[in-house]
Order: C-alpha cells, then sequence, then structure tokens
C-alpha cells in the first residue's frame, strides 16, 4: 500500500490567502497593480472551474475573460471585509450559465451538421483515472457544482453556501449525494483503475 | 469512521491539507472511499492559461480602471427601502383618504399593518441582500408565496362577511387605485436598486415589486371601506401578485436584453 497520506487537491490555496481582500479593496481604489495581482492569483481556479463545466480549455479562456469583465463591472458590489471567494464565484457561476445558454443553440447547430473534427479539447486526467470533467459530468449540474467549487476551485463549505446563495446544510447534502454517486461511478468505469488504487 | 465521516473530512480539507488519520484508517478498509479519494486527488486539472489570454483579460480592464465607492452596507438599504414603503403609504391615505382605516377595529388594524410590516421587512432584505453578489437572499418566488400566503391567512381570519355585492365593479375600481400606489414605490424602489443589480434581475425584480405591492395592499387598507373577505382577498391580494409578476418581468426582460 502507497504511504502517501491523503490529502486535498493542491489548488492555488487561494482560500488561505487573506491578502486576495486587501487587493481586491486596493482594485476598487483604481490600484493597477492591485488589478494586476488578482487577475494573475484567481484566474487559475476560475479556469480550472469553467473547465470542468464545459470539458474545453479553450471555450473556458472565453468564459474566464466574460467572467473578468463582469467582476469588473460590478466590483462596487464587493463589500470590503466581506470574504471576497464567494463574491467571485457566484458572479463566475452566472457567467458560467449565461455562456452555456448562448453555446446551447450553436452546439445543436454543429451536432446536426455533424462536424468533422472534435471541436473540444479535452482536458486530460492523470494515471489511469478519468479526468475530472468526465467524473463529474455523471453528475446533476447543481451537485456538480457544489463538487467542483469544493474539489477544484478549493472553497469550503461556507463559502460554497454563499457563492451558490444556499444553506451550509444544502450544499453539504449535495456533496454528500455526489460522493456516493461518485464512488459508485468510479467502481463500474474502471476495475482495473480500482484493483490498482486497491494495491496502493 | 463511516464512509458518510469520510465525506465530512473531505468537505472540511482545505487545498494542500491532509485527511484526518481516522480517515486514512477507513480507506484502508475501504475499497470505494478510497476510489473516490483517489479519483478527486489525481483527477485535478494541469491547466495552464496562456499568456496571451490572460493579456486579453488585462487590456480592457486596466484601460477603464478607476475607483469605484463600494455599496452602503445592506442595512442601509433595507432600512431605505422600508421608510420609501411607509411614506409612500401615508402619502396615498392622504391622496385618496383614509376611510378604510375608521372602519377597521384597534386588533384588525394591528394585524393587518403588522403583518404588512413584517413582509415588506423580509422583502426589504431581500432586495438589499439581492444586489451584492455571494450574499444569502431569498428567492422571489418564495417570497411572493409566503407573502400571499401571509396576507389571504390574516383576511381570512379577520373579515367574515362573505358578501359579493357589486364584487367586479367596485373590485376593478379599488384594483386600479392600488396599482397607481405600486408605480411610484417601485420607482423609487428601482432607483435605489439599479446601481447593485448585478446578477439576479429576474429575482430583484420580483422582491422590488413585492415592496411595491405591499404599499399598494397597505394604501389599500387605509382608504378601501369594502371589508367583505372576497373583495379584499381578490382585489387587494391581486395588487401585490400583479406587482410581483411585473417586476419578474421587468427584471427578466432587463436580463434578456443584457444578455444579447
Amino acid at each position: 500500500m502507497d504511504d502517501r497520506p491523503i490529502s486535498a487537491p493542491a489548488g492555488d490555496s487561494q482560500t488561505a490567502e487573506p491578502g486576495l481582500a486587501a487587493l481586491m479593496e486596493a482594485y476598487q481604489n483604481g490600484d493597477r497593480e492591485a488589478a494586476n495581482q488578482l487577475i494573475e492569483r484567481l484566474s487559475p481556479a476560475l479556469h480550472r472551474f469553467f473547465a470542468v463545466h464545459s470539458g474545453d480549455r479553450r471555450y473556458a479562456d472565453d468564459i474566464l475573460q466574460d467572467a473578468w469583465l463582469r467582476i469588473h463591472k460590478a466590483r462596487h458590489t464587493y463589500r470590503p471585509g466581506e470574504p471576497l471567494l464567494p463574491w467571485i464565484y457566484a458572479i463566475a457561476r452566472h457567467v458560467k450559465v449565461d455562456a452555456f445558454r448562448r453555446r446551447r443553440p450553436e452546439l445543436h447547430e454543429q451536432t446536426l451538421e455533424s462536424i468533422p473534427e472534435p471541436m473540444i479539447a479535452p482536458l486530460e486526467g492523470k494515471g489511469d483515472l478519468p479526468d475530472i470533467s468526465t467524473l463529474l459530468a455523471h453528475l446533476p449540474e447543481s451537485q456538480r457544482e457544489v463538487v467542483s467549487l469544493l474539489k477544484v476551485s478549493g472553497l469550503s463549505v461556507e463559502e460554497v453556501a454563499r457563492a451558490t446563495s444556499s444553506s451550509v446544510g444544502a450544499v453539504k447534502q449535495k456533496a454528500h449525494r455526489a460522493y456516493e454517486k461518485l464512488r459508485v461511478v468510479l467502481m463500474d468505469l474502471r476495475p482495473e483503475t480500482i484493483r490498482k488504487v486497491g494495491a496502493l | 469512521m463511516t464512509c458518510r465521516e469520510v465525506d465530512e473530512s473531505m468537505m472540511a480539507l482545505r487545498p494542500g491539507e491532509q485527511l484526518p488519520e481516522t480517515a486514512q484508517e477507513h480507506l484502508r478498509g475501504c475499497a470505494a472511499c478510497r476510489t473516490l479519494v483517489s479519483g478527486l486527488r489525481d483527477s485535478a486539472i494541469d491547466n495552464q492559461i496562456d499568456p496571451a489570454v490572460l493579456e486579453r483579460i488585462r487590456a480592457p480592464l486596466l484601460a477603464s480602471l478607476a475607483r469605484v465607492r463600494p455599496l452602503a452596507p445592506a442595512g442601509v438599504f433595507a432600512a431605505g427601502f422600508l421608510i420609501i414603503f411607509a411614506a409612500a403609504a401615508i402619502a396615498d391615505s392622504a391622496w385618496f383618504g383614509h376611510a378604510g382605516l375608521s372602519l377597521l377595529t384597534n386588533i384588525q388594524r394591528f394585524l393587518i399593518f403588522g403583518v404588512l410590516m413584517a413582509l415588506a421587512v423580509v422583502a426589504s432584505v431581500a432586495v438589499a441582500r439581492d444586489m451584492r453578489p455571494g450574499a444569502r437572499s431569498v428567492r422571489g418566488g418564495v417570497l411572493l408565496g409566503v407573502a400571499v400566503i401571509a396576507i389571504e391567512a390574516i383576511f381570512l381570519a379577520l373579515f367574515h362577511d362573505f358578501s359579493t355585492e357589486n364584487f367586479l365593479g367596485v373590485g376593478l375600481r379599488c384594483f386600479r387605485s392600488g396599482l397607481l400606489c405600486v408605480i411610484p414605490t417601485a420607482l423609487l424602489v428601482w432607483l435605489a436598486v439599479r446601481r447593485g443589480c448585478v446578477l439576479a434581475p429576474v429575482s430583484t425584480g420580483a422582491a422590488v415589486g413585492a415592496i411595491a405591492g405591499l404599499t399598494g395592499v397597505a394604501a389599500q387598507e387605509l382608504y378601501c371601506p369594502v371589508l367583505t373577505f372576497p373583495h379584499v382577498a381578490i382585489w387587494h391580494g391581486a395588487v401585490l401578485v400583479v406587482s410581483v409578476a411585473a417586476g419578474s418581468l421587468i427584471g427578466w426582460i432587463a436580463d434578456s436584453a443584457r444578455r444579447d
């Protein structure tokens, strides 16, 4: 058995950085350097969040740009002293929904025309396990969103509750149901992987 | 430790942290949990953002970077909406008179205006919270449901005359006057809200409609001398329902226009 302790995905540890709120305040005051730093530090996790939901890295690039434009326009609605990440992800999930609504007819047309090459650049998983986008595709949207915010974006349960305008209990319930379903999916999906994981 | 407790531990795990020893012990004997934890750990996306994408994000943001004034606290907005609600109801009674109020008993006054005030507080807080992304808020549909049930319940409890004389003619006039009272309140609340309404225009529209509709119902209770249950249940209640529906529709139109 592998002795590696089970840990959370490394992510960007953004929630552990209290400096983000100070940067946001400076950004509201028109500080260019603060705006730059926020874009640098928040974009990777936001991009992962969009990539997991779209399964398409290039498309995630576009949504990321839309998200920053919305964040920029709405920056006066952030109240200094309040948690920043729920505010950011509340905007991000609305941008995501808007983008998918716009994309739906486009995807439908492309399906009808049976495009010759796949337009999706698949996300790569590591090792024998499916990539997380494939894994989470087995979940209903609300559960997928909660798990991706928890495990891909690295938010706490409380932060996810605020970002999704729901209660902590509702978030936990969705996460429990999602984990139960993922256990079944993983066991069914790759018996050989399970054996390998079991042998770790 | 059970599988469910492992779930709890996973939820509490922050980036870079390790599962507690009790959870690790459970994993050694549970293939399903072991696979789940490994799946979520090892299948993380290895994504690098193209520097050109970051540059495309920076350029428009930095070009339009200016100091912005953060929104006032939600409590300030909620208090402001309540003041608008009360002031509009008083102004409406000055305009239309208060024949209805003089016919109500003290208990009826206390219960009706107490419920209306409580609902106005809930709607005001809902609108104020909707102005700020990431703040927990009450959904417009829930708000409408609670408000209608509360108002109809109080009418049913207080008015026991079920006659329907002149139901349509008198009712339509009362309904029209109620809607006239709604419009100024809706405009005033919307003026205060417009700077913060960035994410959920439908929900915000519904809540703005609820505050305005409650003003209309309060005005009706002040001026309307018809105290039969069918009249107040239908024509007074309808002012609230129509206001919320109109607010939701305006929010939906604004949202659609923004998306296009």
